[in-house]
């Protein structure tokens, strides 16, 4: 996929002013700033320089090429970029989930000033689903096809919580209709297959914060749902967030969701963050060229031209190891400076920073 | 066994030495008459039950045949009955089924309930009651085998042709207005070949395991002829005078379908390139 | 309630296979051409009156069709006639070998699905490693071993190791029977140890790669309870087909280790049976084993009913599903 895609819901010309998402956004981070001052340091999660590489049938991929990113209690952070920038295995790899033995993790994962990649086994048991719970993208194969949704439910807050399963079958209940599944009763005993992708997602919602999880990993959680579901699952993750205080991580490859539910927004490419900064901050004046070309292609529906937009050329090699700007051949801005070296960071106002030589 | 590790070349030592291996045992069994040091009827009761010598490379059983030539002789006719028993089946149960699974509908239903009243048999059951109805023999059992393979071997290529069925070079040769007979044999099958080599390598293994059990029984080739399974039949009485008698086929016959497992699974390594084996990183947690 | 009307659309689809299966074990016994007269006679001399009073009394003079309704419809009800050879009665004669052989069966089946549920699941898991080598070697042995063979080498090993036990041979207890039928299930517990293995070994891989499973891990369950809850129970599905399949295999293996071990099994008589053409016996005998076989079919049918949902909900897609799965499975299962 070259291009980024967007629902019809999303951008205006004038969208500072419309009463959409937006508006909530910027509200949030506000309470965001009382509740955690930027002069403090309070960081829930800070990756630091993560590297990580996968072993394929082709050879060693370098899917995530050091990220600095960092999620502050109570925020929602938006991760987009294309299919295979590397967002999704950054997601996976906060909480260890890759295949031992096919994955080199460098750099440092630090939640809540806990090194990720010095837990032992045990450690790490209580931390998934303890302290973070993940969503995913397809909700029909996430979930295991021949155990009732209560169940699996009730089998987490049973082992994570210590829950009899009388205990666990009335939370369970309560988490249902905290998602909006009703009757809950009687959804409990349902399979996957009798229940509808939205649905699903839902369930898998309830699961992922039945142990009230500070960070809630969302991997695409709205990518497989039609554009009406997707955003009542925004909706409610919203909900969830504010209710539970619950930071979340949503990784997306769609800047109209971003819009709608996010504090703060990294653009990454090719396995790097490119930008990052408050939503506002970036939407209005995006100061890497990817950033540009990405919401340049987002298309207007005020506008008389009704042209697709996408951005030339294709992905750089993730088999092969790069230290300059991965975007440079792509870059419209490009010059000598670009192929020399790492891009450099360089502040732009208040928590926007971008990774650009130039 | 499925290893599930190749690094995408076929000729992996597995492959290579059981390579060597079967086609020792083609030959030798085949051209046994050039082979074989004497005789395999030759009877000399003066030699019987004798240890390993020269002359008697591996004895003699009681009537003082040469237990070496009729293990030889012996393969012969189970390697022969075995691949007559898949030829059998291949040349029903392949176009059965790649029929059934390409046109699907009434013919496949009535297909494929025909198979299911032929799979209601314990698998040699079915053996028992064509013995019992064309008489004991090779002859008999041979039938019997190859009619009890035809319903695998035409459920797993209707199984294979309605995957290859929906794929879009079926359709660009149907757009082209080709025959039906001409998609299923020249497009279809060539497909299929390698899946289809795979098992019906594996299957000559289990057909002359199934031969020797049919003779060990005593319903299968009848003596004086010379074969893997009735000369284990005949050891069994005499295992403690001499257990070369029924050994020496045995472990022909282990030695024989383990090869054949390990080609069939070496084909099939190679053809599955997820399988393929990947280098690992140093373990890191 | 779709539970047990699913039980009984499957014991309904029962029925007309056991109406052919039954034809054809009597009509083909028939297509031998060998006359039962000459059969019950033996090596005798007989005039013309005694045969006319045999064919009577077998009803032999009456129409091939006949015989053979009045042959099911007896079956039916437990009647399986005399034998041709001793006059005995066939139900009683095969009532007293029946223990043996339904032992073995049962008993072989149970320990080499528990083995093979073991080793499967450790061989998946510790996948690419020593144990999983060791254990794939250790299968093909037994794979390519007919289960006779085994039989003579533990045979074998036993006269040499422990000469004072007796392992073969009629029984007077239950304890004498237990000791019996133990070495011979084992013995025939390897071929299917070998094949459901593999099954289990790969569908574990399968299941660990699923998406589910990303799931529990991300749930942060210990490592047991997706081992075993989240996988295992899914991939037990084909495990189950494979093992109703080869159900089939070991009722026949049993026949041969049975022969092995001189037991006084359905096996031996069912082998003299067709040396000497001894067919309300041999026809009885096949009927039993074929009912049996399909009775295991069900069972477990109904068992993979209860664990996937899916199955009894949509019987037809999942039927196309299972039926393309039997074909890849089924020739695996079905040797000696």
């Amino acid at each position: 996929m070259r291009t980024v895609q967007i629902p019809y819901t999303m951008f205006s010309e004038d969208r500072r002013s419309s009463q959409g998402g937006l508006g909530g956004a910027s509200e949030g981070a506000q309470r965001l700033n009382e509740l955690c001052p930027p002069e403090l340091e309070c960081l829930l999660l800070d990756i630091q320089g993560l590297r990580v590489d996968l072993m394929t049938a082709r050879g060693v991929g370098y899917a995530v090429r050091g990220v600095d990113l960092e999620v502050k209690p109570g925020e929602v952070l938006g991760v987009v970029g294309e299919s295979g920038c590397g967002k999704s295995v950054m997601a996976k790899a906060i909480v260890r989930l890759h295949d031992a033995g096919r994955t080199r993790y460098s750099g440092r994962i630090l939640f809540s000033g806990r090194d990720v990649f010095a837990m032992r086994e045990k450690e790490l048991e209580a931390f998934r689903g303890g302290e973070t719970g993940m969503i995913f993208q397809d909700p029909q194969s996430a979930l295991n096809p021949i155990l009732p949704v209560g169940e699996q439910i009730a089998e987490t807050l049973r082992v994570k919580r210590g829950f009899s399963w009388k205990q666990a079958r009335q939370e369970t209940c309560e988490l249902l209709e905290a998602v909006e599944i009703f009757p809950a009763e009687a959804r409990y005993a349902q399979y996957p297959f009798e229940m509808s992708g939205g649905m699903l997602q839902r369930v898998m919602i309830a699961m992922a914060v039945s142990c009230k999880p500070k960070l809630l990993i969302a991997d695409e959680p709205t990518t497989a749902l039609d554009v009406t579901i997707q955003a009542q699952i925004l909706d409610l993750l919203r909900r969830l967030n504010r209710q539970l205080g619950m930071s979340i991580l949503l990784i997306t490859h769609n800047f109209g969701v971003v819009a709608e539910i996010c504090d703060r927004v990294a653009v990454m490419y090719a396995g790097r963050v490119v930008e990052c900064g408050g939503v506002v901050d970036v939407f209005d004046a995006p100061a890497h060229p990817y950033t540009q070309a990405l919401l340049n292609c987002v298309p207007k529906s005020g506008g008389g031209k009704n042209v697709l937009r996408s951005i030339p050329g294709t992905l750089p090699d993730l088999y092969q190891k790069f230290d300059q700007c991965l975007f440079a051949e792509r870059c419209p801005h490009a010059g000598d400076a670009c192929g020399a070296g790492a891009p450099k960071r360089e502040g732009r106002g208040e928590g926007h920073v971008v990774y650009c030589s130039l | 066994m499925r290893r599930g590790r190749n690094s995408g070349a076929f000729f992996t030592a597995p492959i290579l030495i059981t390579g060597v291996i079967l086609t020792a045992v083609a030959v030798l069994t085949f051209f046994a008459p050039v082979f074989a040091p004497m005789d395999p009827n030759r009877v000399a009761l003066s030699e019987s039950l004798e240890p390993p010598s020269l002359r008697h490379l591996l004895g003699t059983d009681q009537t003082g045949r040469d237990i070496f030539s009729r293990l030889l002789y012996g393969g012969r006719t189970a390697v022969q009955n075995a691949v007559m028993v898949v030829g059998i089946s291949i040349a029903a149960g392949i176009p059965i089924g790649l029929a059934c699974g390409y046109y699907g509908g009434l013919l496949d239903a009535l297909v494929m309930r025909c198979w299911d009243i032929l799979l209601a048999f314990p698998s040699l059951l079915l053996g028992f009651l064509f013995v019992s109805a064309f008489g004991r023999g090779s002859v008999a059992t041979v039938l019997a085998l190859g009619i009890i393979y035809i319903p695998m071997i035409s459920k797993l290529s209707r199984s294979l042709a309605m995957t290859e069925k929906s794929k879009v070079y079926v359709e660009s040769a149907k757009s082209l207005g080709y025959s039906d007979f001409r998609i299923i044999f020249r497009h279809i099958l060539p497909n299929c070949l390698a899946t289809l080599l795979a098992e019906l390598t594996l299957d000559v293994g289990y057909a002359i395991i199934g031969l020797a059990s049919l003779s060990f029984l005593g319903l299968g080739v009848q003596p004086p002829t010379s074969d893997w399974g009735t000369m284990l039949q005949e050891g069994v009485a005499l295992l403690r005078q001499n257990p070369l008698m029924s050994l020496s086929p045995g472990f022909a016959i282990v030695l024989t379908v383990i090869s054949l497992n390990v080609f069939s699974d070496g084909i099939q390594a190679y053809l599955d390139i997820d399988q393929r084996k990947l280098p690992r990183f140093e373990a890191c947690e | 309630m779709e539970y047990f009307s699913y039980a009984l659309r499957r014991l309904a689809a029962f029925i007309p296979t056991l109406l052919v299966v039954s034809a054809m074990i009597f009509f083909m016994l028939r297509l031998s051409g060998v006359d039962p007269i000459s059969v019950m006679l033996g090596e005798r001399q007989a005039t013309t009156g005694v045969i006319e009073a045999l064919r009577t009394q077998f009803h032999l003079n009456e129409p091939i069709a006949v015989q053979y309704l009045r042959w099911l419809l007896s079956a039916l009800r437990g009647d399986f006639g005399v034998d041709y050879i001793n006059r005995q009665n066939v139900g009683e004669l095969i009532l007293s070998r029946t223990p043996v052989t339904l032992g073995l069966v049962v008993l072989s089946n149970l320990m080499g699905t528990a083995a093979a549920v073991l080793f499967g699941v450790l061989a998946a898991i510790r996948r690419n490693t020593w144990v999983d080598q060791l254990i794939s070697v250790f299968v093909l042995f037994l794979t390519a071993m007919p289960s006779f063979l085994t039989a003579i080498l533990v045979l074998m090993a036993s006269a040499k190791f422990f000469p004072f036990l007796s392992f073969t041979g009629a029984f007077d207890s239950f304890g004498e029977y237990a000791g019996r039928i133990f070495l011979p299930s084992v013995v025939l517990s390897f071929n299917m140890l070998a094949l459901v293995t593999r099954i289990v070994r790969s569908g574990m891989i399968e299941q660990l790669k699923s998406h589910h499973i990303t799931t529990a891990r991300s749930k942060g369950l210990p490592g047991s309870v997706i081992i075993w809850k989240h996988a295992f129970r899914n991939a037990s599905i084909p495990v189950l087909t494979i093992v109703s399949i080869f159900a089939g295999t070991t009722i026949s293996g049993a026949v041969l280790v049975e022969s092995v071990f001189s037991l006084p099994g359905l096996g031996g008589l069912l082998v003299n049976g067709i040396k000497d053409h001894n067919y309300p016996v041999v026809q009885a005998i096949l009927l039993l084993l074929v009912v049996l076989f399909l009775l295991i079919g069900l069972l477990f049918d109904l068992i993979y009913a209860r664990i996937d949902p899916r199955i009894r909900l949509f019987s037809n897609s999942a039927r196309i599903e299972t039926d393309l799965m039997k074909a890849d499975l089924i020739k695996e299962g079905e040797y000696a």
